[in-house]
């Protein structure tokens, strides 16, 4: 079986409403693929119920075929799945460090010593990739950042912890032209270093550069369409009533 | 700012005329009580730790503004463990006008703590033109633990600054929820939530206090 991030079949329930009636999807080692809808289609509720958060009413959520349901998001994200949030939340008092050393140590093999060093120079080195200077190392998760330094923040965490799978909660938005480079950049390495990714974005511009495996549209809780950039490109230039 | 204990300082009637220029560090035992007064021009900045000195701990503390253009900026911060009792009784009182005192009390409460913060500002009838503020913030770790917070204000003079304010609640979800997600156990985040609460006040503590050892 060729390892994937599979969801089949997903029911999910938003605050007493139906959210997704059956959407199946498989995200395969590697690969970059785009999850496109409208306002309110529920792709930020999917992405949310994959790591966790929101319990699903029924269907199969798989990392590389081992079952995802029912365990605790800090076991999702130990077997490599990574969220990027659209609206991360600010952690007063918690350092960038603090939380990446919190989080890596909490991955570490039993007995086996944590490499300070080695984490200085990979944070150091991730860091000055995504523009960031060495002062944010102690600055304060999302305390007092802008909207699109959050998103560079989340995306350090995720070159950090490198996850077998990393799901992009409309990491573009908000991002000046420097930025929307430098997050390109990101998700190129990303690619390059095997992982898999699911893209939720309303922008297809920025995807030419990616040229994503997969692009996918959710409509009235499924799956409706899929294809490559050309969808893209016609729910761009003609909205989602047209590509449907 | 150099720093003194109280402890090499009290007088034994527990009133001491502070000197200005230095923090001033509670390092006294379990039960204490005691009066700081600040005399005119007199600037200080009070450090205070509850949590380490015992199974029951209490403190009365009376901060007295006797002189104008006197300043005091008094952090304190309790961390209860395990099943302790701890009681912290306190006063802001002005005793003359264009002074400013600020207090500031955050606490923390695990397992079967109990933990209650009494604090009062008095501005006396010559207090004029005087700013006193109050803040509280405590977070309840536990099921078990409980905080009782009783802020209260007796203002007797005209054109004054004051507030006053306390909140109890316990760790955000949705802060949980995220740091979980980054692969952290729900124990560790809770203990990276509580440290994260108490830096406010841990930063400004020096190094070598207790409960500093491990920052």
């Amino acid at each position: 079986m060729r390892s994937a991030l599979a969801i089949r079949n997903l029911y999910l329930n938003v605050a007493g409403k139906a959210v997704l009636h059956g959407l199946s999807l498989a995200v395969p080692a590697g690969e970059i693929h785009v999850l496109m809808g409208r306002n309110g289609s529920g792709k930020s509720s999917f992405v949310h119920a994959l790591v966790g958060q929101i319990p699903v009413a029924a269907g199969e959520v798989s990392l590389d075929g081992v079952s995802l349901l029912g365990l605790p998001p800090e076991i999702i994200a130990q077997k490599g799945l990574f969220l990027a949030f659209q609206t991360p939340v600010a952690l007063p008092g918690v350092t960038i460090t603090q939380l990446l050393r919190s989080a890596l140590q909490a991955r570490q093999e039993k007995g086996k010593l944590f490499d300070h060093m080695q984490f200085h120079d990979d944070l150091e080195a991730a860091m000055e990739f995504m523009g960031m200077d060495a002062s944010w190392a102690s600055r304060h998760v999302n305390d007092g950042f802008s909207g699109g330094e959050r998103k560079r923040c989340e995306m350090l965490q995720a070159l950090i912890l490198k996850p077998k799978y990393v799901l992009l909660d409309e990491i573009d938005s908000g991002l000046d032209v420097d930025a929307t480079r430098i997050m390109v950049n990101a998700i190129r390495l990303l690619h390059r270093r095997g992982t898999g990714m699911l893209i939720v974005t309303h922008h297809s511009r920025w995807l030419e550069v990616l040229a994503p495996n997969g692009v996918h549209l959710l409509s009235d809780g499924v799956i409706h369409r899929s294809g490559g950039m050309e969808l893209a490109r016609a729910i761009e230039a003609e909205g989602f009533q047209a590509a449907q | 700012m150099e720093y003194k204990k109280l402890s090499t300082m009290l007088p034994a009637d527990g009133i001491l005329n502070v000197p200005g220029g230095f923090w001033f560090i509670d390092d006294l035992p379990a039960e204490a009580s005691y009066e700081l007064r600040l005399d005119a021009h007199v600037r200080c900045k009070f450090i205070l730790h509850l949590g380490l000195q015992g199974h029951r701990i209490r403190r009365r503390v009376i901060f007295s503004i006797c002189g104008e253009n006197a300043k005091l900026d008094a952090h304190v911060l309790i961390q209860g463990a395990k099943n302790q009792c701890i009681e912290w009784v306190g006063i802001q009182r002005h005793l003359i006008g264009n002074a400013e005192s600020n207090l500031f009390i955050k606490s923390t409460a695990e397992n079967a703590v109990e933990i209650s913060i009494i604090s009062k500002i008095i501005l006396d009838a010559n207090a004029t033109k005087s700013c006193a503020y109050f803040q509280n913030k405590n977070l309840i770790l536990s099921n078990r633990a409980h905080v009782t917070a009783r802020p209260e204000l007796e203002i007797f003079a005209n054109d004054v600054h004051c507030s006053h304010g306390a909140a109890i609640g316990g760790i955000d979800p949705m802060e949980e929820f995220y740091l979980r997600s980054r692969g952290i156990s729900q124990r560790a985040v809770k203990a990276l939530l509580q440290r994260a609460f108490a830096e406010e006040i841990l930063c400004q503590m020096p190094n070598d206090m207790p409960c500093n050892q491990a920052r």
